[in-house]
């Protein structure tokens, strides 16, 4: 469980200004309308765009179809934008418009290429999102810091009666919208939409899209932990991202972060009653298994450090005690469906491989329960070298797994015996092991097996390694010509 | 479906954009004016999203201590109501069967299934659903599981992490995982392998699966998909898939087996 150190005041170094591309795609009358009624007006309360325009020095980039660019240049929110940044216009070709997605991601991506050329951090604003007051300027002090990569999550709301009801709050003659952040998690809430309720963790029909797993505070809000989350700003010299728009490859998690307290950043996102219901109209729980399946597909080295951020939504003052009381219990599960992704993600290197009988041993621990069992022992977020018994070894007569393997007690002691934890972020090669004169590697049971070379090459105990490992994700699989018992140590 | 029905294609876009009271009024008139067996199927499926949205944000208010009432989004106050849908569309159902043998009991039937289908209700989970799927599969494991069952079990384990999440669609399901170098594949009663090299794609073809060997790499093809206008993807996919230069295989020449352990265990060889 852990949640973000408050921001060092300023004498713990000057400030450090910076250069910040802001893009936005917007097109057609329903993202225009809510860009210029709540996403702008909120983008102009004090502490949003005038207080990051002070602390660095921001350009807008708007890309827009070249039907909306007169509308969008002539109206008075974004006239006041024009007054504290310089914004520039840029035609979008309609075919590109047809799927929102693609829409944003294509043009993303080349405001990307120019924030890269000309030195600047680039910010994907949506056009359909609100922002509290403050939130910005919470932002502009965190790139201060030397953070180099933002990732927020947005509450989803409806986005008629909550449109209509958060205009009436715009100011009538500046034209912001400054809400702050306790007031508008308690507006969101009284339009919440139907998906923010289906990811509650005990909720009966848990989306199959599950970015996010939400506990409620009765009385004082929701505690949300993200397993994956697009980014919102970043430094693209110095991060790249994947297709799913998650950090890529390694980095320096000191230089992220998570915004985590609806205090200091707080946004909502509207969306129609029915957007996205497919995900959630079925009437299935939430399935660990099912949760890791789909947390791979939104594979990013950054997802440990995104699930580990405890995000609070409060209406009301946090009471310490009761927020971390459910802090406390979430932190386990999130360790649980990270262990059953490794799970899954050695489970399919195993099928790719053809090692049939290991994976259905793997099928059963992952759906039983029993690798969480074999692997109580060892420190969540360790990466492993995993021995994969030859197939002859696990198979009866009739080339089906031998049924005393599936026993619990003898399948949890048979994961455990071929599970070697390491401390290193990806585990090391038996070769690197012996070159340190390491001679023992010790198994998820706590048990110890020889480590050794000879004439016929590297031997764990009783079984020969057979054949190169393959790297699988942070993990090394070796196959060993045996199982791995344990009077061979 | 009748979209040409105006007051259904005013529904469905009432309904596209969230205005489901709205959506549910139009169809209730579309009902009313003869396009009925269209209509109540639309009325049904709206009523069932708000129903199942309305259950949901009762839930979390529920939970957070805060009154239903003081949710402002989905005020629903119309007098059609999912149980006279319901009425309505087991009543065609049953017509449609008429004729045949079993009227009656098709409606029997039909009220078990869609009455299930309602929120809040313990006994949905336990409807059985012939499709493979995930969730049948987990649910079978785990049930095998306790009655001391191993073996099935952990065959049923497998399957559930292979089968898509819920039943699938499509005329065949893409397994959730490759071996030897094969993507595997459900369709019908059977499982098939076909090369993952090839990048398939599997579609009907004049009453037969056809495997379709994709030549562009996946990255090429995202990019495309992203630039390309909708229609131009449209017209390039039926003039890539009547192309002779694109080569098709039946599914049936592929690898495959009635189960998947057999099917494994001849890929294995083969490998």
């Amino acid at each position: 469980m852990e949640r973000s150190a408050p921001i060092p005041a300023a004498n713990a170094g000057a400030p450090v200004r910076r250069r910040l591309l802001i893009a936005t795609v917007v097109w057609g009358d329903w993202y225009c309308n809510h860009y210029l009624q709540l996403n702008l007006p909120s983008l102009l309360s004090p502490g949003n765009l005038p207080r990051l325009a002070m602390q660095h020095d921001v350009a807008y980039l708007v890309m827009t179809r070249a039907a909306d660019i007169e509308r969008l240049r002539a109206a008075p929110s974004m006239q006041r934008v024009a007054a504290l940044v310089p914004v520039e216009f840029r035609p979008v070709p309609e075919h590109e418009l047809a799927h929102a997605f693609n829409a944003h991601r294509a043009n993303w991506d080349r405001a990307t290429d120019q924030a890269r050329r000309d030195g600047r951090m680039i910010c994907y604003l949506p056009p359909d999102v609100m922002w509290s007051d403050g939130s910005f300027g919470h932002v502009g002090e965190l790139i201060s810091r030397g953070k180099n990569a933002i990732m927020g999550t947005f509450m989803r709301v409806l986005d008629e009666s909550f449109a209509a009801e958060a205009a009436m709050r715009r100011d009538a003659a500046g034209g912001a919208l400054a809400i702050a952040g306790p007031e508008l998690v308690e507006l969101s809430l009284a339009h919440v939409h139907p998906l923010m309720a289906a990811h509650l963790h005990d909720s009966p029909y848990f989306p199959y899209h599950p970015e996010m797993v939400v506990w409620p505070v009765p009385g004082e809000g929701l505690s949300v932990r993200c397993l994956a989350r697009e980014i919102l700003l970043y430094d693209p010299a110095r991060i790249a991202l994947t297709s799913h728009m998650l950090i890529a490859g390694d980095g320096d998690p000191d230089t992220w972060h998570v915004l985590d307290d609806s205090d200091t950043f707080f946004a909502v996102s509207l969306a129609p009653l029915g957007k996205d219901i497919g995900w959630h109209l079925d009437p299935v729980p939430a399935d660990p298994v099912e949760i890791a399946t789909w947390w791979l597909t939104y594979d990013s080295p950054a997802n440990g450090y995104v699930s580990s951020r405890c995000i609070r939504w409060h209406f009301r003052a946090a009471t310490q005690a009761r927020w971390q009381r459910i802090e406390r219990r979430t932190a386990p599960w999130v360790a649980r469906v990270a262990l059953l992704r490794e799970g899954v993600r050695a489970w399919r290197a195993l099928m790719e491989s053809g090692s049939i009988a290991a994976a259905t041993l793997l099928a059963t621990a992952l759906r039983t329960g029993l690798l969480a069992r074999a692997l109580a022992k060892v420190p969540p977020g360790r990466s492993a070298l995993i021995l994969v018994p030859d197939e002859a070894a696990l198979v009866d007569g009739e080339a089906r797994v031998r049924a005393e393997l599936l026993e619990p007690g003898t399948l949890a002691a048979l994961l455990a015996r071929h599970v070697v934890p390491d401390e290193t972020a990806a585990a090391r090669s038996l070769d690197q092991r012996l070159a340190a004169g390491e001679e023992l590697l010790r198994c998820a049971d706590g048990t110890a097996l020889a480590l050794r070379r000879d004439d016929r090459g590297i031997r764990i105990g009783g079984a020969f390694v057979v054949g190169p490992a393959s790297q699988v994700g942070r993990h090394r699989l070796h196959a060993v010509d045996t199982l791995l018992e344990a009077e061979a140590i | 479906m009748d979209s040409r029905d105006p007051d259904i294609a005013a529904g469905i876009a009432a309904r596209k954009a969230g205005r489901h009271a709205q959506a549910v009024e139009r169809f209730a008139a579309a009902m009313r004016d003869g396009a009925a067996p269209a209509a109540a199927a639309c009325a049904f499926d709206t009523l069932r999203e708000l129903e199942v949205s309305a259950f949901l944000v009762g839930h979390l208010l529920h939970r957070l201590r805060r009154p239903t009432e003081s949710h402002r989004g989905m005020l629903f106050a119309g007098d059609v109501s999912i149980e006279g849908v319901q009425s309505e569309r087991l009543r065609h159902f049953a017509e449609a069967a008429a004729p045949a043998d079993g009227g009656r009991r098709l409606g029997a039937w039909a009220k078990d299934r869609v009455g299930g289908a309602r929120p809040g209700q313990a006994g949905i989970a336990a409807v059985p659903d012939p499709a493979p799927s995930a969730v049948a599969e987990a649910a079978r494991g785990i049930a095998a599981w306790r009655l001391g069952d191993r073996r099935a079990a952990s065959e049923a384990f497998t399957l559930s992490l292979l089968y898509p999440r819920l039943p699938a669609h499509g005329a065949a399901a893409t397994l959730r995982a490759t071996c030897r170098g094969h993507q595997l594949l459900h369709a019908g009663s059977a499982f098939y392998a076909v090369p993952v090299a090839v990048n398939p794609i599997v579609q009907p073809h004049q009453g037969e699966m056809q495997v379709m060997a994709h030549r562009a790499p996946p990255a090429l093809r995202q990019w495309l998909l992203r630039l390309l206008p909708g229609w131009l993807v449209g017209l390039l996919r039926r003039a890539a898939y009547a192309s002779p230069l694109l080569a098709k295989k039946s599914l049936e020449d592929m690898p495959h087996a009635s189960d998947l352990a057999t099917l494994l265990r001849r890929i294995g060889r083969a490998g």
